[in-house]
């Protein structure tokens, strides 16, 4: 019993002894300068943190600074979308048939016209040439009244054209 | 058993969480500063409790990392923390226990930086200890009884450095800041069990080291 009272003395000088001694050898690393400019710099340190913002990266022009990511999203959608619609509008032309040979005749007639018809049908046939038209109803009218037997044969020439 | 009576000792002797401290009332005072906005004014209150509590959180970052340097850093880093997030502090809690939960957690920082430069850069060996026996304080007179005293701080402070890192902290916390199991188990986050069976761990080894019976 009294060795173990002698033990716990032994140790609790020991500790006392230890913690004097660390306390003595961190305050020998820092003497009351130490503490001072430590505390200027935290207080430093403080400001700085207060302080701070993000900078721009130096050298970088504004002109040439990347389109947002938010709008290159935007150009690539609309000249997807634009590829689209001009793909479907040509299959639609393309497969609708009403519109399809309307334009194939239209786009025939002229050149298909030209060896069927005579040279005076297709003179006829322009809207714009009165004087022909004008002759056309002259030879008509002559034919029908039939006092012009020698332009039977004109009458022939021209009979079967019906303008449309 | 003994080590356990000493651990209880310790614990009694040492002073209780105080939540009407100089520290906790400062520490109240700098966040309704910083929550009005005046920044200004918080920030020269805050210098004065700088002041009030540095050279403990020095003593403790010193024996915790055996280092002056890295101590420097860790008690900076932890004062920043603590006004950087000032207005998370609870006025009904002990400032001084969330302080040393700030500062424990700034030394492991800094013990974990220390560990992982050590891996890659072989560094010179810390000639702290050197000094240390060198400083250790002594009012005896008598040479011998110095000696004596040096030898007995060699010793310990050998054993102490031997101890893992968790009953090194506690030990630490216990002996050189004087805190209650309690308070240390909230600046650790471990529970008062757990923080008990180290420090009697420690304590233990400690003894071996001194060749004390127990």
């Amino acid at each position: 019993m009294r060795r173990r009272e002698d033990a716990d003395v032994g140790m609790a000088a020991a500790l006392e002894a230890y913690r004097a001694a660390a306390c003595a050898e961190a305050d020998a690393h820092f003497d009351d300068h130490a503490l001072e400019a430590q505390r200027v710099r935290i207080l430093q340190r403080l400001d700085l943190s207060h302080k701070a913002r993000v900078l721009p990266f130096p050298g970088a022009p504004a002109a040439t600074r990347p389109v947002s990511t938010v709008s290159r999203r935007w150009i690539s959608a609309a000249a997807v979308a634009g590829l689209l619609i001009g793909l479907v509008t040509g299959q639609l032309l393309h497969v609708l048939p009403g519109d399809s040979v309307v334009n194939r005749q239209t786009a025939v007639r002229p050149s298909s016209l030209e060896p069927r018809t005579s040279p005076v049908a297709a003179r006829v046939s322009a809207p714009v040439v009165d004087p022909d038209n004008a002759l056309l109803d002259a030879i008509d009218l002559a034919v029908s009244r039939g006092g012009a037997s020698e332009l039977r044969a004109l009458h022939d020439l021209t009979f079967a054209y019906e303008p449309y | 058993m003994a080590g356990r009576s000493l651990v209880d000792a310790g614990a009694s002797v040492s002073r209780g969480p105080d939540r009407h401290s100089p520290a906790s009332a400062l520490a109240a005072e700098i966040k309704g500063l910083a929550v009005s906005g005046a920044r200004e004014e918080a920030r020269e209150r805050f210098g004065a409790l700088v002041a009030l509590l540095q050279r403990r959180a020095l003593r403790v970052a010193f024996q915790y990392l055996r280092n002056a340097a890295d101590a420097d850093e860790a008690v900076q880093d932890a004062f920043v923390k603590v006004f950087q997030h000032i207005e998370q502090y609870r006025e009904d809690l002990p400032f001084d226990v969330w302080f040393t939960r700030i500062l424990v957690n700034a030394s492991l920082d800094r013990l974990k930086s220390r560990n992982r430069q050590q891996r890659f850069v072989s560094q010179p060996a810390d000639d702290t200890d050197d000094r240390s026996v060198e400083q250790v304080p002594s009012t005896d007179a008598s040479s011998e009884r110095r000696l004596l005293a040096r030898e007995r701080w060699e010793l310990v402070s050998r054993a102490v450095a031997a101890l893992p890192d968790r009953q090194r902290l506690v030990f630490t916390l216990s002996q050189v800041d004087e805190q209650t199991p309690a308070e240390i188990a909230q600046a650790t986050g471990m529970s008062a069990a757990t923080v008990r069976v180290h420090l009697f761990r420690a304590l233990r080894k400690l003894r071996g080291a001194l060749g004390v019976q127990g």
